[in-house]
């Protein structure tokens, strides 16, 4: 396949992915606000689960807030610099996101390696803790992999 | 000296241009991973920052905003306004200002505000003649009244961090909100009279109901959100849920203007927006949760204390300490930074931390018009593609009005918790 499909491709699968937790977190949501009201018989069991599709669609929104280049930084010094200034900070900037999202992904994992040893279940519909968890980890990988990505691309156009 | 390398190491990372997320984050694992303070729980320390029901709230009402301004609430709202105020000094600016207000009842952030009535305003302003730059910072100004009148991201935010009633916040953002849009009325109408800046005609009284019932829709908008949460049948989550739905329920079944493309396109944006305030979130939780477990909030809330007795002085050093941080910092970092550090000092002088929450929120509204971190004047800069710096500019005379109203607000706290206990919001 070329590149620019893959990409392509790739660029649509997160959008659809985001977009379905964001979808799934509104309709389990409002299902659980009229059982509630309406038909007086509550849901809470399913707030755990839209809290984890919360967490995942923070984290997977963040990837293509980086794609998108749309994170909030004050870049007012860094931009009165010289090219090979902002180059710098293009790649200070992206170790350090790295870094954050790395050591995420890194005791992420270790998390729900703990969960899984320790059998953690969910408070309320008692499924093992570490399906929600192992979002973190994941998504964090994927935050790494776009911030990689929009720093190459941007530091072929300092470069060029 | 901790407490120094905790803040200077994050103010530094800022400075030269890491994201504001990534800042925090780096300067809380430099902490976590040279003191034993248990590093190993981070991953769990961020899933629950974000994992908390009333933060939900967030994307709800983001997402509330989105789908009411996509089905044309927002321009009904300003077609409405615009045949009332009509052909006076500077009216389409008012009608902008007022447009904002109204629709900061809908919306719950300042940008989204600016970005809905400012795709209308700004270009039938500059279409009339006015400037581009004083078009983009009339609503960019406005737009910050979003922050106080519920319902309100920020407070949502802060409601968290303290344990505060958000409903009374939202309630006691009200009065507030009001006066910061008449604030700005004067600038705008003295600015345009002296530039010969108009408006558009006055309606007749036909043209008026209609324009009355076209809008009806968007005008209901604030009584169903708020009303679900002041008849306490909503929390404030479940009513932005409810505004979601009521904007479905007008785009697909009443009105039928927007097609599944939109709504999946509308759904992504409000996902996005969500996740660039939840990502800071996120990592200033964790921030605040390492300085909290050093030890270096408490010390900085001590030395704040012994710096002076005097709640006046107090308060004009918070208020230009919070200004300040509004140039280089968006809201909801500053509110996790600083006011964990200042609830004892809430507690010392007995502030009511609702009124507090007010001030705040005032200030760092104020901070989405002062550059070079500036989200309103971002987004209209966008819109009426004139820099920020001319806008910023332009929007010194309405800067200047609102910090009016901020001291206003800070010295008779009053004013701003009269409404809260008169509709008996706890």
């Amino acid at each position: 396949m070329p590149p620019g499909l893959i990409r392509r491709l790739m660029d649509r699968a997160e959008e659809l992915l985001l977009v379905a937790l964001f979808v799934l977190m509104f309709v389990i949501s409002f299902a659980n606000v009229v059982a509630r009201y309406f038909l007086r018989f509550a849901l809470a069991f399913t707030e755990e689960m839209v809290l984890a599709a919360f967490v995942w669609a923070t984290l997977l929104g963040t990837a293509t807030v980086v794609r998108r280049g749309a994170q909030l930084a004050f870049t007012f010094l860094v931009d009165r610099g010289s090219r090979p200034t902002r180059r710098l900070a293009l790649w200070l900037s992206s170790t350090a996101t790295v870094v954050v999202f790395g050591a995420l992904a890194y005791y992420g994992v270790q998390q729900v390696e703990l969960e899984r040893r320790l059998g953690f279940t969910t408070e309320a519909l008692a499924l093992p803790q570490w399906w929600y968890t192992a979002g973190v980890p994941a998504f964090a990988v994927w935050v790494v992999f776009r911030v990689l990505q929009a720093a190459w691309e941007l530091d072929r156009t300092l470069r060029a | 000296m901790t407490a120094v390398a905790f803040f200077g190491a994050f103010l530094v990372l800022l400075l030269v241009g890491v994201p504001i997320a990534a800042a925090l984050g780096v300067a809380s694992l430099a902490f976590l991973w040279t003191h034993p303070l248990g590093v190993q729980v981070m991953a769990a320390n961020v899933y629950s920052n974000i994992a908390k029901f009333p933060l939900l709230a967030i994307p709800f009402f983001i997402l509330a905003g989105y789908v009411l301004d996509r089905v044309g609430v927002s321009r009904r709202l300003v077609d409405l306004l615009s045949l009332l105020v009509g052909p006076v000094p500077g009216g389409l600016a008012l009608v902008a200002i007022g447009g904002c207000v109204l629709f900061g009842a809908i919306s719950g952030t300042g940008p989204a505000d600016t970005a809905a009535i400012g795709t209308i305003m700004i270009p039938a302003m500059i279409r009339r003649g006015y400037d581009p730059a004083f078009a983009a910072a009339v609503v960019a100004a406005a737009a910050t009244t979003d922050v106080l009148i519920p319902p309100s991201v920020a407070f949502v935010v802060y409601g968290v961090i303290t344990d505060t009633s958000v409903p009374r916040l939202f309630a006691a953002g009200v009065v507030p909100g009001l006066l910061m849009g008449l604030a700005l009325l004067a600038p705008a109408y003295l600015i345009s009279r002296q530039k010969g800046w108009g408006g558009a005609r006055w309606g007749n009284v036909q043209e008026i109901l209609r324009a009355l019932w076209d809008a009806k829709w968007g005008l209901l908008a604030p009584v169903v959100i708020l009303g679900g949460i002041y008849s306490g049948m909503f929390t404030p989550t479940e009513a932005a849920m409810v505004g979601v739905a009521y904007g479905l329920f007008l785009g697909l079944v009443v009105l039928r203007n927007v097609t599944l493309h939109d709504l999946f396109e509308t759904f992504r944006e409000a996902a996005v927006a969500s996740a660039v305030v939840m990502s800071v979130v996120a990592f200033a939780g964790l921030y605040s949760w390492t300085g909290a477990t050093l030890g270096v909030l408490d010390q900085a809330a001590r030395a704040v204390t012994r710096f002076t007795d005097s709640a006046v002085v107090l308060l004009l050093l918070l208020n230009v300490l919070f200004l300040l941080a509004g140039m280089v910092l968006d809201a909801i970092s500053i509110f996790y930074v600083f006011v964990p550090i200042l609830l004892p000092v809430m507690a010392k002088f007995g502030w009511d931390p609702v009124w507090f929450g007010v001030v705040m929120a005032v200030n760092l509204s104020i901070g989405t018009l002062t550059p070079p971190v500036a989200l309103n004047l971002y987004v209209a800069s966008h819109i009426a593609r004139v820099s920020v710096g001319r806008i910023a500019r332009a929007a010194l005379p309405f800067v200047a009005c609102l910090v009016a109203v901020l001291l206003v607000l800070t010295y008779w706290p009053g004013l701003v918790l009269w409404f809260p206990n008169a509709v008996g919001v706890r």
